[in-house]
C-alpha cells in the first residue's frame, strides 16, 4: 500500500518536472531571437549612434540608501559617470544609522535646502531634510526617518519632475551604457510602462570611484553559486518572458518605470518588501483590468552589478522575505489566475509563476523526502531516482551551461576563460547542497507565510499602523 | 482527465520510465541544438558587422569626394549595397558636426539627400524595421520639403516611441496645420499610463508652431484634442489667451478642466486666482487638489482663507493639498495649521500634522 502511495506521488512529481522542464524550454527557445536581437544592436552599436543623434527625454534615477557607507558613494559615481545625459539622481536616505548620510554630503558638497517634494503619494516616513549639491547639478539627496524600501522610493517618486525613473540599489553599479541601453530599449517599446535591466553579481569585482575595473568572479562558493542563478534568470528567463508580453518581476536594483504609470498604481507597496515583484505584477494586472496596450519588457543589454550575500545566513534572510512576499503579491493580484480578461498573463505567466516558481518547491521538497524515506525503507526504485535527479538537475545544470557559453558568445562580461569555467563547474556543484539549502528557505518561508495569514493579523511592519493591511 | 489518461496508459512502469526518458533526450538535445544554433547566428552578426564598418567606408570616402571636388559629383557611384539608411544618417550627421561652418557642404548636402537620401528614406517609412523607419524620420528632419509630408505624419502615426520622436522633431522643424493636427491626435490618444514622454521637446520649437497650436484648439471642440493642445502650450513659456475659455473651465470632461486651470494659472496670474479659487468647490476631488496646488504654485496668499477652508474637504487628497499649500505659504500658512484645534476641526488636524511632521 505505502509502496502505491509513493510510486504515485513519485508518478505526479516526474510529471510535474517534465511540464516545468517543457516551460523553461519554451522560455529558452524564446529567449534566443531576443538575446540576439539586442546583441545585434549591441554590436552595431545603435544605442551609441542613437545618443549622439538627437536630444534625449529626461529620466530620474531613486536610489534609496540604508547603512550602505563607502559603497553609496560608488553607486551615486556610477550613475553620475554614466553616458546618458539627461539624468537626475534622487538619492533618498532611509534613516540610516551609520555616517552615509553624512558621507554624501561631504563628497558632494551638499547644502540644505526648503523641500520640493509634491504628496502625490502616501508617505510614512517623515522628511528630516532636502539637500542639492554644489557641484552636481543633478543630484538631490532627501533624509528620512527610517522605514522601508518602498516608502523610500515612494519619496523620490513624489520629488520626481521627469516622465521616466530607474530604481537603483545603493548596493548596485550600473555599467557607464546600461542607463542609455535600458532607456532606449524602453522606447523601442510600443506603450512603454516599465523595463528591466540584467544584473550580475559584483562580489569578487574591482571597483573604483563608480566604474568596474576588472570584472571578475568571486572565489567564494556561494558567490558564484548566486552568479549561476543570475545568469539563469536574467540572461535566458527574462528575455524568454519578452515573448509573452514580461514576465511579473524585474530585478529592483535596476529597473526603469514610466512615471505616470508607477504614480497611477500608487507607487510602491509600503507593506511589502518584494516590491520589485509587487510594483511589475500591480502594473500588469491594472493595464489589462483599465484595456490600456502596454508593454513590460526586458533588455540583457543593459546591465547593473549587484552585491549579493556573502554568508548562508544572510542568504537565508533574503530568500525568506524574497519567497515570503512573493507569495503575498501572487495572492493578492489571486484574481488574475486562469482568467482570460488578463490575457497571457493570467493564463501562462501568473500560474507559471505561482505553480512553476513558487510552488514548485513543495514538489522537489517532497521528492527528497520520498527519496530519504524509501531508501530507510529499501523499497526506493533506482530508475526512477535517476530519472528524478537527471530531470531536476541534470537539466538546470544544461540550462545553466547553456545560458553561460551564450553569455560568452554575446554580452560577456566575464573576460577570463577561468570566470566561465568556474560558473560551468560550479553549475553542476550547486545540485549538491546549495539547491537543496534553497529549497529548504524557501519552503520555511511558505510555511511562515501560512501561519502568519491564519494567526497574524496586520502588517508586520513597525511604521505602519496595527490595522493597515496592503490595498 | 488528461493526467487520468497518463496514469492509466502507463499503468506498467517500465512504460512511464520509458516516455520520461524519451522527453529527457529530446530536451536536452533541444538545448543543444539552440546553443549550436545560437552560436552560429552569433557567427553571422559579426560578419554582417563586418560588411557594415565596409559600407560605412565606402560611404564616407564617397562623401569626402563631394566635399573635395567641390560639388561636382564624384565619378565613384553610390553603390547600392551603401544604400542603407541606418548607416547614412549617423555618417551625415557626423559631417554636419565636423562642415557646419562650410557653405559648400551645406549645398553639397543639399544635393545628396534629395537624389540618394531621401528616396531611400521614403521607401524606409514602411519597413518592418523600427530603425529604418526611426532614420527614416531623422533624415526628413536633414532636409524636409512640403512633398515629404505624407511620409511624415506617416511616421508620425508609428507605435514605437522612438520613431514618433524622431519624426515629431521633423514635423515641427518646419510645421504646417495639418503636422500639428496629427501631433495633437496622436498625442490625445496617449493614455494616462503611457504618457508622452516627449513633451519637453516643444519648449525649443519657434513661436510660429505655437500660433498653429492655439489655431487648433480654438478650432477643435473634441474635450480630448483640446486637452492636448492646453498641455503642449504649457510647455511654452510666456503664454497668452486669446481665446474664451469658459466653456474649457466649466466642460464636463474633467481633464479638459484641469488642463485649462493650469494653463490659466501659468498665464494670467491676476485671473487665475480667482478662477482657481472658484474651482475650490468644484464636484471632483481631482480638481479641488489641483486647485489648491496651483494656488500654492503662483503664491496667491489673498486666497488663504478658501484654501484653509479645504483643510474640512471630505477627501483625504484635498485636505493634505490644502495643508501642504498652506505650509508652503510660510509663517502665515504653518499658523493656521498650528492652530487647528483637535475638538473643533479633526479632520483638518490629520493633514496638519501630517504636512508639519514632514518639516
Amino acid at each position: 500500500m505505502l509502496i502505491e502511495y509513493i510510486e504515485a506521488i513519485n508518478t505526479f512529481i516526474l510529471y510535474y518536472l517534465i511540464v516545468n522542464s517543457l516551460c523553461y524550454l519554451l522560455l529558452l527557445t524564446f529567449s534566443i531571437p531576443d538575446v540576439l536581437q539586442r546583441f545585434k544592436e549591441y554590436e552595431m552599436e545603435t544605442v551609441k549612434t542613437l545618443l549622439k543623434s538627437y536630444s534625449l527625454p529626461p529620466v530620474s534615477v531613486i536610489m534609496p540608501v540604508y547603512n550602505e557607507g563607502n559603497m553609496a558613494l560608488e553607486a551615486i559615481l556610477s550613475v553620475l559617470n554614466s553616458d546618458y545625459g539627461n539624468t537626475n539622481l534622487i538619492v533618498v536616505n532611509d534613516g540610516s544609522s551609520d555616517n552615509s548620510l553624512q558621507i554624501i554630503i561631504d563628497k558632494f558638497s551638499m547644502v540644505r535646502v526648503a523641500p520640493l517634494v509634491k504628496d502625490r503619494i502616501k508617505t510614512y516616513g517623515k522628511i528630516k531634510g532636502y539637500y542639492i549639491s554644489k557641484i552636481q547639478k543633478n543630484l538631490i539627496l532627501i533624509d528620512k526617518e527610517h522605514t522601508n524600501k518602498s516608502d523610500s522610493m515612494n519619496v523620490g517618486i513624489n520629488t520626481n519632475r521627469a516622465p521616466l525613473f530607474i530604481s537603483i540599489d545603493s548596493d548596485t553599479l550600473v555599467e557607464p551604457d546600461g542607463i542609455s541601453q535600458l532607456i532606449f530599449y524602453f522606447l523601442r517599446l510600443s506603450y512603454p510602462v516599465a523595463a528591466g535591466g540584467g544584473v550580475y553579481v559584483l562580489n569578487g569585482c574591482q571597483f573604483k570611484d563608480g566604474k568596474i575595473t576588472d570584472a571578475r568572479m568571486s572565489h567564494k562558493p556561494i558567490h558564484i553559486f548566486q552568479s549561476c542563478e543570475y545568469l539563469r534568470s536574467f540572461l535566458f528567463s527574462r528575455s524568454g518572458w519578452n515573448t509573452l508580453e514580461g514576465a511579473l518581476c524585474y530585478a529592483g536594483a535596476f529597473t526603469l518605470i514610466n512615471n505616470h504609470s508607477g504614480m497611477f498604481i500608487g507607487g510602491y507597496d509600503v507593506d511589502n518588501l518584494a516590491q520589485d515583484f509587487e510594483i511589475i505584477t500591480h502594473l500588469h494586472e491594472y493595464s489589462r483590468e483599465k484595456g490600456f496596450p502596454y508593454n513590460i519588457g526586458y533588455s540583457p543589454a543593459a546591465i547593473a552589478w549587484t552585491d549579493v550575500p556573502s554568508t548562508l545566513r544572510e542568504y537565508w534572510h533574503q530568500r525568506i522575505n524574497w519567497q515570503y512576499y512573493s507569495i503575498r503579491s501572487l495572492l493578492l493580484h489571486k484574481k488574475m489566475l486562469f482568467n482570460p480578461r488578463y490575457g497571457i498573463v493570467g493564463l501562462y505567466t501568473y500560474p507559471f509563476f505561482l505553480f512553476g516558481e513558487i510552488l514548485g518547491v513543495f514538489v522537489e521538497f517532497t521528492a527528497y523526502i520520498l527519496f530519504i524515506i524509501s531508501w530507510i525503507l529499501g523499497i526506493l526504485n533506482f530508475k526512477w531516482a535517476t530519472l528524478f535527479f537527471t530531470l531536476c538537475f541534470g537539466f538546470s545544470t544544461f540550462l545553466t551551461m547553456a545560458t553561460a557559453l551564450m553569455s560568452l558568445a554575446t554580452f560577456n562580461k566575464y573576460k577570463r576563460i577561468n570566470d566561465i569555467l568556474l560558473i560551468l563547474i560550479y553549475s553542476i556543484l550547486e545540485n549538491f547542497g546549495f539547491r537543496q539549502y534553497s529549497v529548504l528557505c524557501r519552503v520555511v518561508a511558505s510555511f511562515k507565510y501560512l501561519w502568519d495569514a491564519c494567526f497574524k493579523k496586520g502588517s508586520s511592519l513597525p511604521f505602519l499602523p496595527p490595522s493597515s493591511t496592503s490595498s | 482527465m488528461l493526467l487520468s489518461v497518463l496514469f492509466t496508459n502507463f499503468n506498467d512502469n517500465m512504460n512511464r520510465v520509458d516516455f520520461a526518458q524519451i522527453v529527457i533526450m529530446i530536451e536536452f538535445t533541444l538545448i543543444f541544438l539552440i546553443v549550436i544554433l545560437s552560436y552560429l547566428l552569433i557567427f553571422l552578426i559579426r560578419f554582417q558587422r563586418k560588411k557594415r564598418l565596409e559600407y560605412s567606408r565606402g560611404i564616407i570616402f564617397y562623401l569626402n569626394q563631394i566635399i573635395d571636388r567641390n560639388g561636382i559629383p564624384p565619378r565613384l557611384k553610390f553603390k547600392k549595397s551603401w544604400k542603407k539608411i541606418e548607416l547614412i544618417v549617423p555618417i551625415l550627421f557626423t559631417f554636419d558636426k565636423r562642415f557646419n561652418n562650410m557653405l559648400s557642404w551645406k549645398k553639397d548636402r543639399k544635393t545628396f539627400c534629395e537624389t540618394i537620401l531621401l528616396p531611400i528614406a521614403k521607401k524606409a517609412t514602411t519597413r518592418k524595421n523600427w530603425i529604418s523607419r526611426f532614420y527614416a524620420a531623422q533624415a526628413f528632419s536633414l532636409h524636409t520639403d512640403i512633398r515629404d509630408e505624407p511620409y511624415i505624419l506617416k511616421l508620425l502615426n508609428d507605435p514605437v516611441p522612438l520613431v514618433f520622436y524622431a519624426s515629431l522633431e521633423s514635423a515641427l522643424k518646419n510645421a504646417s496645420k495639418n503636422s500639428i493636427i496629427k501631433i495633437v491626435e496622436r498625442l490625445s490618444k496617449e493614455n494616462w499610463m503611457t504618457k508622452s514622454l516627449f513633451m519637453e521637446m516643444f519648449q525649443s520649437v519657434p513661436t510660429t508652431t505655437r500660433y498653429l497650436i492655439e489655431d487648433v484648439l480654438m478650432g477643435s471642440t473634441i474635450p480630448m484634442f483640446r486637452t492636448t493642445c492646453y498641455n503642449i502650450l504649457l510647455q511654452f513659456k510666456m503664454n497668452r489667451l486669446r481665446w474664451d475659455m469658459s466653456k474649457d473651465l466649466d466642460s464636463n470632461f474633467i481633464n479638459l478642466r484641469i488642463a485649462a486651470l493650469k494653463y490659466i494659472a501659468h498665464t494670467s496670474f491676476k485671473e487665475a486666482s480667482f478662477i482657481l479659487v472658484l474651482h475650490l468647490k468644484d464636484k471632483s476631488w481631482e480638481v479641488r487638489t489641483i486647485c489648491l496646488r496651483l494656488l500654492g504654485e503662483i503664491r496667491a496668499k489673498k486666497a488663504i482663507e478658501p484654501i484653509a477652508a479645504c483643510l474640512n474637504d471630505p477627501d483625504w487628497w484635498v485636505r493634505l493639498a490644502s495643508a501642504t499649500t498652506l505650509r508652503n505659504f510660510g509663517k502665515e500658512g504653518i499658523a493656521i495649521l498650528e492652530s487647528q484645534q483637535d475638538k473643533i476641526h479633526p479632520d483638518s488636524v490629520n493633514a496638519a500634522y501630517n504636512v508639519l511632521n514632514k518639516l
